[in-house]
């Protein structure tokens, strides 16, 4: 018990970086490791994105594709390894919603995980504000949805996420400003603005 | 702070990000004298709560298990082509430590072989011992010196010694079994004489005797008579040879 406290003591002292470099060598508990660390992030990612539960597993599962066979492209100066997995994921997700014209479908699972929560009402309320909510994100702009999913949902640093999706973290400031903006603008046009009680919230005074 | 100034830093203070916080306080200021603003902040606060209600719901949301399975084969695929220097998994690690195992192995009985052939030539050999015909061949026996040379020395073809010596080491096939060319001769030899100039001869560390024929003119670079009508002919001289290869000395054999 106490050897297997002390080994996975050790293992997640490696960073990810050096995980990259053992997997290099061909080290194949070294790539298993870092699935284990990366993929719920990646999959969110896709998941956020998407919308789609079994495009974000195809995403997933390419993503560490690539990183099998082009982990000697990651440069640890130019960022985290996660921000480079995500990047790829954003290639991917992008890459596909273009080709395959993908329509956006609200995973009811999201609102189901809700549900075990709370009372029926509460619940109810609750799924519904959920799934209105991952519905509004999903009906955002691809570059104004990436900025939401990786700051507010992923919960990323603005340098993180700017590395992420290759821009100035001015830009994605920017982007995100607008999109919180957006989300709430539809929330309110659908009756489920977040604070319904004023008109109007947005004055230039 | 106006309007403006609060709508570029509103998300920040919802978000609870961190900003300077003399701006912190005016923004919050002007929220309080402001109805509209004050409403801004109430929505962006209302959605970071949204935000991560919606994020702790799928907080727990991963790939499937079969993900992982078809990664880790992908993987055992990829790595027989991407990193065929290292072994990926534990039946490759096994099958080349066995590989290196028996190479070892083979090794070991070798070099055992080898010792054990080597210690069963004779370190020493009398320097004034004759060669055979076939010196040439035997010429890498390795020597360590007792430098006391008679000045003659006959060879005794038949002795026991001779034939001890030649069956210490297998020489192959037929011609190990046949006699010396030089069975019936009785051979002469001069003294060693270094070749060195001003240099002692060293074979402390072992070295080699090769027989070399020489034009009889070489004899009289060394002080020996010559008849110079015989200055052509060639004449038999046997060369001491240093672990260095350098030669130490010379005899002359007739």
């Amino acid at each position: 018990m106490i050897a297997a406290i002390l080994v996975q003591t050790m293992v997640t002292q490696i960073t990810d970086s050096e995980l990259v470099q053992t997997m290099l060598g061909g080290d194949k508990e070294a790539f298993a490791e870092l699935y284990r660390r990366r993929q719920r992030d990646v999959y969110r990612f896709a998941l956020h994105m998407t919308g789609a539960p079994d495009l974000a597993e195809d995403v997933t599962q390419e993503v560490f594709m690539v990183l099998m066979r082009k982990a000697n492209q990651y440069d640890q100066l130019k960022g985290s390894v996660n921000a480079f997995l995500l990047g790829v994921a954003r290639n991917y997700v992008l890459r596909r919603l273009r080709q395959e014209r993908f329509f956006v479908s609200i995973d009811d699972s999201v609102g189901d995980r809700a549900g075990d929560e709370a009372g029926a009402n509460e619940t109810l309320t609750r799924t519904e504000e959920i799934l209105a909510m991952h519905k509004a994100i999903l009906n955002l702009p691809a570059h104004y949805r990436e900025a939401v999913v990786l700051c507010d949902l992923q919960e990323l640093s603005y340098a993180e996420a700017a590395a992420v999706l290759g821009c100035a973290i001015g830009t994605l400031r920017s982007r995100l400003h607008r999109a919180r903006a957006i989300l709430i603008e539809r929330l309110r046009t659908s009756g489920r603005a977040p604070n319904k009680e004023l008109e109007s919230t947005r004055c230039f005074a | 702070m106006n309007c403006q100034n609060f709508e570029e830093v509103v998300t920040e203070i919802a978000r609870e990000q961190i900003i300077d916080a003399g701006a912190r306080a005016e923004a919050l200021r002007h929220s309080d004298v402001c109805e509209p603003c004050a409403g801004r902040l109430e929505d962006e606060r209302a959605m970071t709560l949204s935000l991560r209600g919606l994020a702790e719901n799928t907080a727990s949301a991963g790939a499937p298990a079969r993900v992982e399975s078809r990664l880790l084969a992908a993987f055992d695929e990829l790595a027989l082509t991407q990193f065929p220097a290292l072994p990926v998994s534990a039946g490759r690690y096994r099958r080349q430590y066995f590989i290196g195992a028996i190479a070892a192995g083979l090794l070991l009985v070798f070099g055992l072989s080898a010792i054990r052939w080597r210690q069963s030539v004779p370190l020493t050999q009398e320097i004034g011992t004759p060669l055979a015909a076939d010196t040439g061949s035997r010429s890498s026996t390795p020597m360590v010196t007792t430098f006391t040379p008679p000045i003659i020395k006959k060879n005794l073809t038949d002795s026991r010694g001779s034939r001890r010596k030649s069956s210490t080491r297998p020489k192959g096939g037929a011609s190990a079994k046949t006699k010396p060319a030089n069975t019936d001769h009785t051979e002469i030899a001069t003294d060693f004489i270094p070749v060195i100039y001003g240099g002692a001869v060293n074979l402390a560390e072992g070295g080699r005797m090769v027989r070399v024929q020489l034009p009889r003119l070489a004899m009289a670079s060394f002080g020996l008579p010559v008849h110079m009508d015989r200055a052509n002919e060639k004449v038999k001289a046997d060369v001491l040879v240093g672990v260095d290869g350098l030669a130490q000395a010379i005899r002359f054999v007739q």
